[in-house]
């Protein structure tokens, strides 16, 4: 393994070394390697081009340093019969980036390849580019913000390499980011400072996702502090602190890659799929003999007005978070619950301005009606017993008129034309 | 106006192409009925999804944004309406000479209790004559007085569902629960009242097949009076002048007509 | 921010901590707040107020400053001599430690303004608060970016500072309260979301004139393009960025349209309605020639999918329509307009966008449309309105000379029982049909007419948008185009027997002086010679120079009402057809059709309503002896005095032919006179109220500059 330096003090030396010593010298030695490699046409043996542009590299962030190529390229260092025959060996770029390069070793790109010297996950030069490299905050670099989700999906979008290793994910999902509110505002908006692939995986080193899931709620704390905050103050956020793996974390209500603001109709924390969000856990028969959760919550609610108006349309109408709101959601018995006894005429309030105490007197999530509301059960049965006995009797009447007034007139039919019956 | 309309309109008798009918209803109470059954027909279907939101039918009904709240506005306007012609309705009975004749003759009577059993047992064979109305026979009169105990629950508990925090300061909302009960269940009873019972009465009876037109022209034929309306049609024999009574019995093919109350 | 937290800071810190914190740290602290840590310790200062000078012993040492001592700050108070003190110490002077930071504060607006001696600029304190100072990244901080804007609001949202200072923009925070920004701070809760001094600066903050000022109008783009990159990037090549970029004020910047605090998203509604607005405030002709077609009107009645500035033009990459990156470039032109209209045609793009139907050079087709329909629409008003008024003042002289016959008259033709048909039941039926089609046509086109008045928008609104409004005007369309192939057919079908029957009495064969005989025959409605005569001997009678002319079936202007229908529905009916359906026919005829269809429609469309909300309403209404409503159309039928009074013509010809007793009615129409009645009125009172909109609005606009 070739002597590494570590990466700050790199870059002064390197810069240090080209004044004094060499140039003249790079500027000829470059020049020697162009000769051949500045020709478009220049392929390997196997048909592979060989072509470097010699402009696009000065242009870039070695070539704006004057680095020469045997710079990178060692093995060529001391070589003085031109041209060069064979290969070249792979360019170590640890010799001077040192920390991204051990940090890349130990992330899900880097550890197959120190592991069984699996090459086939990124390496440096799959996202940063090779000859002509472009530093990170430069538009036109594929690790500028806007453009990294573009290099990642190369291969992270790409179908054909989904099976192809573990841990690659779906395409389908990642590429659903491009359409996220984040995508959108990278790509719509032209906001940088919305989180890109980078933002949440780490560039050099991306986590599996084994370790990534426990983290998610900091990580997404990083840019929406408050909302972090807010999470941890409920009831989900607490036992989140305390370890506990069945609670729901950020991406378990908002999605993955495919996050988009409440407003769109698509989201999964729009009003429309809010019910269905929060019953995968709380209608959930293992989750709720565990913690103790009533079940038959969506179906209460999907019975009352709010739930018919909803799934028929109408967005204003209370969904789950009205009432219980959403990052910090509290039990009732927590005197700061918005369903806190005390407080639910005020959270009533806010969709039916005045609504008094008697407002929320009476169970909401009527389950049981025999039990919950017996004034509604009784009225319920008494009706659907008049109802039937009424239409029972209205039917029997009928039929007996129908029959009737048929034997009338046939009986009619006879009395004027006595020998039809008989023949 | 014109002399001869007002003997024929105090017999409530009209006269179209040559021939005389009873005038069963009058213009105002025609176009009463068709706003009550417009806003009938409006809030059932604009309420009934609501009972029904799962099914197929009810999701196609509101596939454009907004629909709902359309749905909403247009059952509110529609119990306006019901609303409305209740009140006039009320007034008409009480102060319209037409009107407080015919609210006299939907008064019940032990008569009303005695018919149905009659009718039975004519139609199962056990009498040889159907019993004999009077101007609205018993099953008019249940219609009436659902329609009328029909409207006013609807339009208390659609009130106070269309006002909850105002309703909520009167009672508990558990209240308003047993109250949306009450509002959905009176809906189907009101509608399959009108499915099965007036659709049948008025549609699919044999006898009026496919449609009874009085609710449109006010005319009933004075054959079809006599048989059904016995009482009414006696009455209104008893009264009629030479002139008139003699057309009746030539119409009706009929000459001995009114004779045997003589 | 971060830059200021560089090492050297740290490593003064971390000495001063480890020098002074252990001897005076706690133990000095402990004798200050033996006094300064009660709650209710305050003195009264010169002008007699209450002054509390109590410190928060738990929320001092968990701020920033918690390990200091008080001294260090407060380094001018004499421990021994402090108690009772008459003058209060010196103000903290924080530069002390953040020298750098001081520094830029005093070239900053604020800075400057303290030197000059100005007391009501914020310093330090004034921003970071006193002893319950925190590092801007903590939530507590009142300059942490989630509390920065409650912060600058104790100033710029103060009504009375405003007030006295007048601050460039005194809704500043409301409005960014607003935006899309604020949604991100506030609702997302995200930290990357910027905070007022993400635009304006902290320390260094200047106020916008200042060329050094991040909002100074040349920067601006650059300060928005810090987080909006890609959008900066386009900006820059656009013909609005090349402008500013060469200091050309007349370039727009991204407050100029996107407002600088209430920044909505341009995703919505809201933005689409004010962004012609927006671009009118520089191409102000060009707004108006917008405002002039469909899309301009529909959007301002409120029309979310119809085509604004931006759909045509583009947005940030807006170039010259010479360059061919334009969208409205000759070669994607197509492409721009088949965005929404998909079938649309090359010639389709011939559609003059903002067409100016004054300019005769560029325009000559549509200048010439314009003329016409012009000359048409003041020439029928000029004359049916002095026709309409010589009438008017001839029967109220009658009226006024001679009131009982009059009334007397009117009496006799209402109660008259002779009556006689004059209109079949299918001509009543069409009539009811051509009201209903007619007055729903009229709510719902002349909002677009008049899209500029209030009425115009309330009538929208009621029919839910403009969208709706214009299904139910093709709807009605419908309607007026079956009845209109029907009463066609219907004539066709009664002449095409006939015309066997037309033959020369003196040959016995056609001719065309026979077909001519048949078609000015006395009961047919087209104009003859007798029409002119009977409108001479009208006129002569207006002056009170003859009889009232004996008018035959149907009079003069009854014939003019019945072809102006004709004509109308032919013409409003085919430029109808073509807006309907541009792109079907632009397969064959040129762009400008459809400008020429849209001024047709409009002026003709306004000629009809304003015809008969006049002057038809006049005839059947107003007229003394009609007042309040003729109802012959709804009833069919005319008494016998009425007749003799109005078409003694007919009567005579009827009189003579035998044919009267055929045409004696009987009387089923009472049950239906007072719904005829309410439907007519109506009808009558909703064009009452167009017309009086459509005046109003007229003469509104004829007033103003």
């Amino acid at each position: 393994m070739p002597i590494r330096l570590k990466a700050k003090y790199a870059f002064p030396l390197v810069s240090m070394l080209i004044p004094l010593c060499s140039a003249v010298l790079t500027a000829q030695e470059n020049g020697l390697c162009f000769e051949c490699h500045n020709d478009p046409g220049l392929t390997s043996g196997t048909g592979d081009s060989l072509y470097v542009d010699s402009e696009r590299y000065a242009a870039s962030v070695h070539g704006r340093m004057e680095l020469e190529c045997i710079d990178c390229h060692q093995d060529l260092a001391g070589f003085e019969d031109w041209p060069h025959p064979r290969r070249l060996e792979r360019v170590d770029c640890g010799v001077c980036h040192d920390e991204p390069m051990s940090e890349w070793e130990t992330g899900v790109h880097g550890l197959p390849a120190r592991q069984r010297n699996d090459l086939d996950a990124a390496g440096c030069e799959d996202c940063h580019g090779s000859h002509y490299i472009l530093p990170a905050d430069d538009p036109a670099s594929r690790v500028y913000p806007s453009n990294l989700p573009h290099t990642c999906l190369s291969c992270h979008g790409d179908t054909r390499l989904e099976g192809k290793h573990e841990g690659m994910g779906q395409a389908e999902k990642a590429v659903s980011y491009l359409n996220s509110a984040h995508g959108q505002a990278l790509e719509k908006r032209g906001l940088i400072v919305s989180a890109t692939c980078s933002s949440c995986h780490g560039s050099h080193k991306i986590s599996p996702l084994t370790e990534f899931d426990l983290q998610i709620p900091k990580i997404c704390g990083n840019c929406h502090g408050p909302i972090y905050h807010d999470y941890l103050q409920g009831v989900h956020g607490s036992e989140y602190l305390q370890g506990n793996a069945d609670v729901p974390i950020c991406t378990d209500c908002h999605g993955e890659h495919n996050i988009l603001g409440p407003d769109n109709p698509e989201s999964r924390v729009n009003p429309r799929q809010v019910g269905a969000v929060c019953s995968r856990c709380h209608e959930d028969k293992s989750l709720s003999s565990k913690y103790g959760l009533p079940l038959g919550r969506l179906d209460s609610y999907l019975e009352s007005y709010h739930g018919v108006a909803l799934e028929l349309g109408d967005l204003r109408v209370a969904n789950c978070a009205s009432c219980h709101g959403f990052h910090d959601i509290r039990p009732s018995s927590d005197p700061e619950s918005s369903i806190y006894p005390d407080n639910l005429a005020g959270t009533c309030g806010n969709c039916h301005p005045n609504a008094g105490e008697n407002f929320a007197v009476g169970k909401i999530h009527v389950q049981d009606e025999r039990k919950d509301n017996l004034g509604a059960w009784l009225v319920k049965k008494a009706y659907v017993l008049f109802i039937s006995g009424l239409i029972g009797g209205f039917v029997a009447f009928i039929i007996v008129d129908l029959i009737a007034h048929r034997r009338r007139s046939r009986r009619a039919r006879k009395e004027e034309d006595p020998g039809e019956e008989e023949s | 106006m014109s002399e001869a309309r007002t003997p024929l309109e105090a017999f409530r008798l009209v006269e179209h192409e040559g021939r005389l009918y009873h005038l069963r209803f009058s213009t105002v109470q025609r176009v009463q009925h068709i706003i009550l059954f417009v806003c009938f027909f409006l809030l059932i279907a604009t309420g009934m999804p609501l009972l029904f939101s799962e099914t197929w039918l009810v999701r196609k009904m509101f596939w454009f944004e907004g629909s709902f709240t359309i749905r909403g506005i247009i059952h509110r306007a529609a119990a306006v309406g019901l609303f409305c012609i209740s009140v006039y309705h009320v007034f008409y009975c009480l102060f319209s000479t037409r009107g407080h004749q015919d609210l006299r003759q939907m008064i019940l009577s032990k008569k009303d209790l005695v018919d149905p059993l009659l009718i039975l047992l004519y139609n199962l064979g056990r009498r040889p004559e159907p019993p004999r109305y009077g101007r609205f026979n018993f099953i008019e009169k249940f219609e009436y007085y659902a329609v009328v105990w029909g409207s006013g629950v609807m339009l208390a508990t659609g009130a106070a569902l269309w006002f909850p925090v105002q309703a909520t300061m009167l009672f508990p909302r558990w209240v308003l629960d047993i109250i949306r009960v009450i509002h959905g269940f009176e809906a189907i009873l009101a509608f399959l009242a009108i499915i099965i019972w007036h659709m049948y009465n008025v549609h699919l009876n044999p006898e009026v097949f496919p449609m009874s037109k009085v609710w449109l022209n006010g005319r009933m034929d004075l054959e079809f009076f006599s048989h059904h309306h016995r009482l009414e049609f006696d009455r209104l024999v008893d009264n009629l002048p030479a002139g008139l009574l003699e057309r009746v019995r030539s119409q009706l093919n009929d000459p001995e007509l009114g004779k045997r109350t003589e | 921010m971060r830059g200021y937290l560089n090492y050297t800071k740290i490593l003064a810190v971390v000495c001063l901590l480890i020098v002074r914190a252990a001897p005076a740290g706690a133990q000095g602290n402990d004798d200050c707040l033996a006094c300064h840590g009660e709650a209710d310790f305050t003195v009264e200062d010169e002008k007699g107020d209450t002054v509390s000078l109590h410190v928060d012993r738990a929320l001092f040492e968990s701020s920033s400053h918690g390990a200091f001592s008080c001294t260090d700050c407060h380094g001018d108070v004499d421990l021994a001599g402090h108690p009772g003190q008459e003058t209060p110490p010196a103000k903290v002077n924080c530069a002390l430690c953040h020298e750098d930071v001081a520094g830029v504060f005093r070239r900053s607006i604020h800075g400057q303004l303290l030197e000059m001696g100005d007391r009501e600029v914020p310093d330090c304190s004034a921003c970071h608060g006193r002893h319950d100072i925190f590092p801007a990244r903590d939530r507590r901080s009142s300059v942490n970016k989630f509390n920065l804007m409650y912060t600058c609001a104790k100033c710029h949202q103060n009504e009375e500072l405003q007030k006295k200072r007048k601050f460039g923009s005194p809704d500043a925070i409301p409005l960014f309260y607003e935006s899309v920004h604020a949604k991100g701070l506030l609702r997302d809760g995200l930290v990357v979301a910027p905070s007022c001094n993400d635009c304006h600066g902290s320390h260094e903050i200047q106020v916008s004139s200042n060329p050094e000022s991040p909002i100074y109008r040349r920067n601006v783009y650059k300060t928005c393009g810090k987080c909006h990159t890609r959008i900066e990037e386009v900006y820059r090549t656009s013909i609005h960025g090349e402008l500013v970029e060469q200091g050309d004020k007349r370039g727009p910047v991204c407050y100029d349209c996107h407002e600088s605090h209430r920044i909505i998203s341009p995703e919505t509604v809201a933005f689409k309605h004010y962004s012609d607005e927006k671009c009118g405030q520089c191409h102000q002709d060009m707004l108006k020639r917008y405002q002039e077609t469909f899309h301009g009107k529909a959007m301002a009645l409120g029309a979310t999918d119809v085509a604004a500035c931006y759909d045509c033009h583009g947005h940030h990459d807006i170039v010259r329509t010479s360059d061919p990156r334009s969208y409205i470039h000759p070669d994607n032109r197509l492409a721009t307009c088949s965005r929404c209209h998909e079938n649309a045609t090359p010639k389709f793009t011939g559609f003059i966008t903002h067409a100016n139907y004054f300019d005769r050079r560029s325009y000559p087709q549509l200048f010439y449309t314009f003329i016409l329909m012009t000359s048409l629409l003041v020439g029928v008003f000029a004359f049916f309105g002095l026709h309409t008024l010589l009438w008017i003042i001839r029967s109220t002289a009658l009226f006024l000379r001679d009131s009982k016959a009059f009334r007397h008259a009117k009496i006799r033709v209402r109660k008259d029982e002779l009556v006689y048909r004059r209109f079949n039941p299918l001509e009543r039926f069409f009539h009811i049909l051509l009201i209903i089609s007619f007055t729903t046509l009229a709510l719902t086109g002349l909002p677009l007419k008049f899209f500029y008045a209030d009425w115009a928008r309330v009538l929208i609104k009621l029919f839910g948008g403009v969208q709706n409004a214009g299904y139910l005007h093709r709807f009605a369309a419908l309607i007026l185009f079956v009845v209109f192939v029907i009463h066609v057919v219907n004539l066709a079908k009664g002449f095409i027997p006939r015309l066997k029957t037309i033959k020369d009495p003196a040959s016995g064969k056609f001719s065309l002086k026979a077909l001519a005989a048949y078609f000015f025959r006395p009961d047919s409605l087209i104009p003859g010679w007798r029409d002119v005569r009977d409108f001479w001997d009208h006129q002569k009678w207006f002056f009170g120079r003859g009889a009232k002319p004996k008018f035959d079936r149907w009079t003069y202007w009854e014939k003019f009402d019945y072809f102006a229908v004709f004509w109308g529905v032919a013409i409003i009916g085919l430029s109808g057809l073509i807006m309907w359906f541009p792109a079907f026919f632009t397969f064959f005829l040129p762009g400008w059709v459809i400008n020429v269809a849209q001024i047709t429609h409009s002026d003709e469309a306004l000629l009809a309503a304003g015809f008969i909300f006049t002057f038809h309403f006049f005839n059947v209404h107003f007229r003394i002896e009609k007042f309040p409503m003729d109802t012959v159309i709804f009833s069919g039928k005319i008494s016998l005095a009425e007749l003799k009074e109005e078409r003694a013509g007919w009567l005579e010809r009827l009189e003579l032919q035998d044919r009267l007793d055929r045409l004696k009615a009987g009387d089923e129409w009472e049950g239906w006179r007072p719904i005829a009645r309410t439907f007519g009125f109506i009808a009558f009172g909703v064009g009452l109220l167009l017309a009086g909109s459509i005046f109003v609005v007229m003469v509104l606009r004829l007033l103003s500059p």
